[in-house]
């Protein structure tokens, strides 16, 4: 083979490789739809908007399993958004040099923990634990799942926070310390600010981890597909649209109304992580133009 | 009040501002770190009894009630095997592309999009994906393949990202020098960039092959299930958590 026909090759395959991500996305899409359609079809719409989930007498109201999912999440993202970015401003800005080369690596293992150990410990452990601490009707309830769904994304949040906190140059540090900044004063008006899309990054990929995050869910939030509204449903068991799926697809004869629905319900989880990654990246895209605007 | 003590109390209010913030964020940092900590302990404290070798290397028996859980170790090992071997070429190969070779056009920016998107969808939409795409279309069945094939799909913008990452972290000099010598692109990127961003790439890998063992709910429909739960924790790096599924086994299978 002629080198330049290797080269020529070699730059074919590599482009390859870079577009089947695209073709795999439209795949995965058209798949969903194909096996999810018929439900849009066969169900009415007013159906599916429906309060009730209950597939064994044909009632698929999506709408408890959309604000259980929504609860859950909402849960986690207060607690994990504010402990996760502070714990990684402390990693990367605050902690002495020995206590830091422990804590990153330490937190970087534990973002690749499987979520159904987790899920197991949060059965054994912190559900007993609430149910009695809480004198609750039981432990497995929405404020469980956002507990444990908090601490899943912890990690990926603080790890990929403090890598763009530590991308921030040096020269920014030393500048704002000249001037006659303190170290606080540098950290919030400086460094966070010009860390900004990577920690936007962090806080939008812990989110996802934790909307899509499913054995972890099944496990300790009870599963009981009611509606989840006002705060006092926060202690009450909910279902997650992650759950439903994990949970009824094993069970449900191919090619049923009931197996239609659940493609539906992927359909519609697809759609909203979609929608999230594409707002998130173009205000990434944004912030990131406007900072090289400024900076140039 | 004369200036300079006015001044003087400012700087004392900022330090204490600062020595507030600093205790909430080492406060902030203990209360993510100690819960975890936590756990650890008490999976090794409870789980480590357990495990024997008679545990990690006999058949499940009495309905999965009780034996071992050799068959879901050698499933996690074949899963793995197959789901490393399609996706690590792809993934490199796509990571070179974005690094070494991707014109910043449209089209590249669409597939930085797609990546993205690749991993933001819930891993359970993956076992969806994989049941109707690999078991029902390729007409593969529940399968090693079929659940391979799933998660090397799911791993696939993980290794790309790192791969990518650990290519561009090569000073450019290299490669400025590897075609000033009258390398072409290709040889280049093979002698000069990939091994110098091997450690990077092969990272990489790990981190997304290690996710991908870890993960439960992807190869719900695309394996046969009553050995999931024992397959994913049979994870080497997380050995602790493998007598767990002694106990919590019987309710779901």
């Amino acid at each position: 083979m002629s080198p330049a026909l290797r080269e020529r090759l070699v730059a074919v395959a590599v482009r390859v490789a870079g577009v089947s991500t695209i073709a795999f996305i439209l795949v995965i899409f058209f798949f969903l739809i194909q096996q999810g359609l018929p439900a849009l079809v066969e169900v009415p719409l007013s159906d599916l908007l429906a309060r009730r989930w209950y597939p064994i007498e044909g009632v698929f109201g999506l709408l408890p399993l959309v604000l259980g999912s929504l609860l859950v999440t909402l849960g986690a993202t207060v607690i994990a958004v504010p402990l996760g970015l502070l714990t990684a401003v402390y990693i990367a800005e605050v902690a002495p040099r020995p206590v830091r080369e422990v804590l990153k690596p330490f937190i970087e293992v534990l973002a690749g923990l499987p979520s159904v150990m987790l899920g197991f410990l949060g059965i054994v452990a912190l559900a007993p634990e609430l149910y009695h601490r809480l004198n609750l009707s039981t432990g497995l309830t929405a404020f469980t799942g956002a507990l444990l769904l908090g601490w899943i994304a912890i990690p990926t949040i603080v790890s990929v926070a403090e890598d763009a906190l530590d991308a921030v140059p040096r020269a920014y540090r030393d500048g704002a310390l000249a001037l006659g900044a303190n170290h606080w004063q540098t950290i919030w008006r400086v460094t966070l600010p010009a860390a900004r899309g990577g920690v936007l990054t962090a806080v939008m990929l812990g989110i996802g981890r934790a909307f899509g995050e499913t054995m972890a869910v099944m496990m300790v939030t009870g599963n009981a597909a009611v509606m989840p509204l006002g705060l006092g449903s926060l202690f009450q068991p909910v279902r997650t649209m992650t759950a439903t799926i994990a949970a009824e697809m094993g069970e449900v004869a191919g090619g049923s109304l009931h197996y239609h629905v659940l493609f539906l319900v992927g359909i519609l989880l697809f759609l909203i992580s979609l929608a999230v990654n594409l707002v998130g990246a173009s205000v990434v895209f944004r912030a990131r133009t406007r900072a090289e605007r400024i900076l140039s | 009040m004369s200036r300079t003590t006015k001044v003087h109390a400012r700087r004392r209010r900022r330090q204490w501002t600062q020595r507030a913030g600093f205790a909430l964020l080492t406060a902030a940092a203990i209360a993510t770190t100690l819960p975890i900590v936590l756990i650890v302990f008490v999976i090794l404290r409870r789980g480590l009894a357990a495990l024997t070798p008679e545990f990690l290397f006999t058949f499940p028996t009495d309905g999965l009630r009780a034996g071992g859980i050799y068959p879901a170790i050698l499933g996690t090992i074949f899963l793995t095997f197959f789901m490393t071997i399609v996706v690590a070429p792809l993934g490199i190969a796509a990571g070179i592309y974005l690094a070494h070779y991707a014109p910043d056009n449209r089209l590249t920016r669409a597939i930085r999009v797609a990546i993205l998107n690749l991993a933001g969808i819930p891993s359970v939409v993956y076992g969806l994906f994989g049941l109707a795409f690999f078991v029902i279309f390729f007409q593969m069945g529940t399968s090693i393949l079929a659940g391979a094939l799933t998660l090397a799909i799911m791993t696939l913008p993980v290794v790309i990202t790192t791969t990518e990452e650990a290519l561009r972290s090569v000073p450019n000099s290299f490669h400025v020098v590897s075609v000033s010598l009258g390398g072409t692109d290709w040889q280049s990127v093979r002698r000069i960039l990939l091994p110098q961003g091997l450690p990077g790439i092969l990272t990489g890998v790990i981190l997304g092959v290690e996710r991908a063992a870890g993960e439960t709910a992807p190869i719900l429909f695309t394996r046969r299930w009553r050995f999931l739960i024992i397959s994913t924790s049979s994870r080497p790096r997380s050995r602790a958590c493998r007598p767990k599924c002694s106990t919590a086994r019987p309710p779901s299978c």
